[in-house]
C-alpha cells in the first residue's frame, strides 16, 4: 500500500515536472506550429469518426431509455431537454475523451515510449534539442485546439441520435420541431460550455500523463507495451476521478 | 575546482577533464576513480573489454549520465548542464546508432541544422549530400533506418553527427560493424577533422589499427578503473614496466587482464 502510494506520487510529481519544463519551452512554440498543425490532423483523423459514431449511438440509446420511461407518463416531450443535458454535460466529453485515451494517447506513449528505449530521445538530447519542446508541447497545444471541436461535434451528433430514435421508434413516435424545442428551452449556453471545458481539461491531461509515461520508459520493447496500458489506464482513470470534482464545481 | 573557463571563441578547440569521476547505478558502480584530460584538438582513445564501463565513461562525458562522485568539465563547464554540450557544440556517435526510425537517412542528417536553422534548405541540401558521399551512403538518402544494414546504419549515425559540426565528438566503437576499407575510412575521416578544423575527438574501440594509427594518447579500461595510459605505443606494444602512471602518479594500477588479448591479432 505504502509502495503503491509513493508510486503514485512520483508519477504525479513526474507528470507536474514534465509539464514544468514544457512551459518553459513555450517561448519557442511559434517554431514549432508546423508540429501543432501535423498533431492536430494526427488527433482528428484518429477520433473524429470513432466519436461520431459513438456519440450517435450514445444519444440514441438515451433517447431510447429515456423515451420507454417517459412514454408511460405521456412526458415524451422531455426527451429533448433530458439526452441534451446529459450529453452536453456529461457523456460527450467523457466518451470523447476515453476515445481520446484508447486512440491517441496509447499511439503517442507507444511513440515516445519506442523512442526511450531506442535512444532516440538520448540522441535529441546529444544534438540540443529538448524533447519536451519538439515532442510535448505541440501535442498539448494540439489537444487543447483540437478538443473543443471534437467535444462540440460530440454534442451535436448525441443530440441527432436522440432526435433520430425519437422520430423512428414507434412507442416515441416525437417528431423532430417537438425534439429540438425541448432541447433548446431547457439548455443553456452554459451546459455547453460546461461541457467544452470538461473536454479541454480531460484531453490535456490525458496526452500529458501519455507523453509522461512514455518518456519515463526504461528497458527493453517489453516496457514499451506496459508504458501503453499504464497509459490508456492511468488516464482512464484521471478522467472519471476529476470528472467528479469538476462536475460538483460545475453545478 | 576546476580553473576558470578560459574565452570561448568559436574555434579555440575543446578540453575535456574527468576528476575522480565514480559513476553508479543504484548499488552498483560501473567506474571508479576515473581522472584523465583530453587536451584540445586532441583524439584520445578509450580501450578496454566488454562491459568494461566505455559506454557509461561516454554517457557521462556528454552529460547523460551524472557523476555520483567526482566532476566531468568541458571548457571548464560542468558536462551535466546542457548548456555546456550546446555552447561547445558536442556530439555523439552512439554504440547502436541511435537513428530516428520514424525519419528517413536524409532527415537524420538534416535534423539538427533544420531544428536549430542554422543554415537554409539549399545549403542544407548541400551539406547533406557532401556527407553521404564522404560515407559512400548516396544510394541510401531515401531509405529508412530499418532497411539499413548495421554498418549503414552505423555509418549514417557518424554522417549525422558529422552535419552537426561538432568542436568535440565523441565516437562509441566507430568502426565496430565496418569493412576494412570503410574502417580506414572513418578513422581518416576522424584525423581529418582534426587536421582542418581541430575537433577534439573521443574514440572508444576495440580496433587495435585504429587506435594505432589515430590516438595521439589512450586508455585502457578494466572494470571500470584506468589500467594503462599514454600514447597507443606504450599502451598497446610495451611490457609492464611501461604502463605509465600517468595522470596520477599514485593512481593504483592493476594488471591489465586485457593485454593477451590485445596483443593478438584483431578478430576479424
Ligand atoms: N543503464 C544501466 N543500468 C545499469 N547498469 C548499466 C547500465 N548501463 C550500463 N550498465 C553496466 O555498466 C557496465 C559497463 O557497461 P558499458 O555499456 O559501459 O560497457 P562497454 O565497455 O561499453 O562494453 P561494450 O564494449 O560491450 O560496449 C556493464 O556492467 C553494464 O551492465
Ligand atoms: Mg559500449
Amino acid at each position: 500500500m505504502f509502495q503503491i502510494a509513493k508510486r503514485f506520487l512520483g508519477g504525479f510529481g513526474y507528470n507536474v515536472a514534465l509539464l514544468g519544463q514544457v512551459l518553459r519551452h513555450l517561448p519557442a512554440l511559434p517554431r514549432q506550429l508546423g508540429r501543432v498543425v501535423q498533431y492536430c490532423g494526427e488527433i482528428g483523423y484518429k477520433t473524429f469518426p470513432i466519436v461520431g459514431i459513438l456519440s450517435f449511438f450514445i444519444g440514441a440509446v438515451l433517447a431510447l431509455q429515456t423515451g420507454f420511461a417517459l412514454q408511460q407518463l405521456g412526458a415524451q416531450s422531455f426527451i429533448g431537454s433530458i439526452v441534451g443535458l446529459s450529453v452536453a454535460r456529461e457523456l460527450a466529453p467523457v466518451m470523447t475523451a476515453f476515445l481520446l485515451a484508447g486512440r491517441v494517447a496509447s499511439a503517442t506513449t507507444a511513440e515516445l515510449a519506442s523512442m526511450k528505449v531506442y535512444q532516440e530521445i538520448d540522441a535529441l538530447r546529444t544534438m540540443h534539442i529538448a524533447p519536451e519542446k519538439i515532442l510535448v508541447l505541440p501535442r498539448l497545444v494540439a489537444v487543447l485546439l483540437v478538443m473543443p471541436l471534437l467535444t462540440m461535434f460530440s454534442i451535436f451528433i448525441g443530440w441527432l441520435g436522440g432526435q433520430v430514435v425519437s422520430e423512428f421508434v414507434s412507442f416515441i413516435g416525437l417528431s423532430p420541431n417537438i425534439y429540438w424545442r425541448g432541447l433548446m428551452d431547457f439548455m443553456t449556453v452554459e451546459d455547453v460550455t460546461d461541457g467544452l471545458v470538461k473536454g479541454e481539461i480531460f484531453g490535456f491531461f490525458v496526452i500529458l500523463i501519455a507523453c509522461a509515461q512514455g518518456l519515463a520508459t526504461r528497458g527493453g520493447p517489453r516496457e514499451i507495451g506496459f508504458a501503453v496500458t499504464r497509459s490508456v489506464v492511468i488516464g482512464m482513470i484521471f478522467i472519471l476521478f476529476t470528472d467528479y470534482f469538476i462536475t460538483r464545481a460545475q453545478l | 575546482m576546476p580553473p576558470a573557463p578560459p574565452s570561448k571563441s568559436e574555434d579555440t578547440p575543446v578540453r575535456v577533464e574527468v576528476e575522480d569521476l565514480e559513476v553508479s547505478f543504484g548499488k552498483t558502480t560501473v567506474l571508479h576513480d576515473i581522472s584523465f584530460q583530453v587536451d584540445p584538438g586532441e583524439i584520445f582513445v578509450i580501450m578496454g573489454p566488454s562491459g568494461s564501463g566505455k559506454s557509461v565513461l561516454l554517457r557521462t562525458l556528454i552529460g547523460l549520465l551524472a557523476p555520483s562522485k567526482g566532476s566531468v568539465t568541458i571548457d571548464g563547464q560542468d558536462a551535466r548542464n546542457p548548456r555546456t554540450h550546446e555552447a561547445v557544440k558536442s556530439a555523439l556517435v552512439f554504440q547502436a546508432g541511435a537513428l530516428f526510425n520514424s525519419l528517413s537517412v536524409y532527415d537524420n542528417l538534416a535534423f539538427y541544422p533544420r531544428e536549430h536553422r542554422t543554415a537554409r534548405e539549399a545549403e542544407i541540401r548541400k551539406k547533406v549530400g557532401e556527407t553521404l558521399r564522404m560515407l559512400s551512403l548516396e544510394d541510401a538518402a531515401d531509405k529508412f533506418p530499418s532497411e539499413l544494414s548495421g554498418g549503414m546504419r552505423k555509418r549514417v549515425a557518424i554522417a549525422r553527427t558529422l552535419v552537426m559540426e561538432p568542436r568535440l565528438l565523441l565516437y562509441d566503437e566507430p568502426t565496430s560493424e565496418l569493412d576494412p576499407v570503410m574502417a580506414a575510412t572513418i578513422s581518416e575521416i576522424i584525423g581529418s577533422l582534426r587536421a582542418e578544423l581541430q575537433v577534439t575527438s573521443v574514440v572508444v574501440s576495440h580496433d587495435r589499427d585504429l587506435a594505432q594509427s589515430i590516438a595521439d594518447r589512450m586508455i585502457l579500461l578494466e572494470e571500470g578503473r584506468i589500467v594503462a595510459a599514454g600514447t597507443p605505443a606504450e599502451v598497446l606494444e610495451s611490457s609492464e614496466a611501461s604502463i605509465q602512471q600517468f595522470f596520477h602518479p599514485d593512481i593504483n594500477v592493476q594488471q591489465p587482464r586485457y593485454r593477451a588479448s590485445l596483443s593478438k591479432p584483431p578478430e576479424s
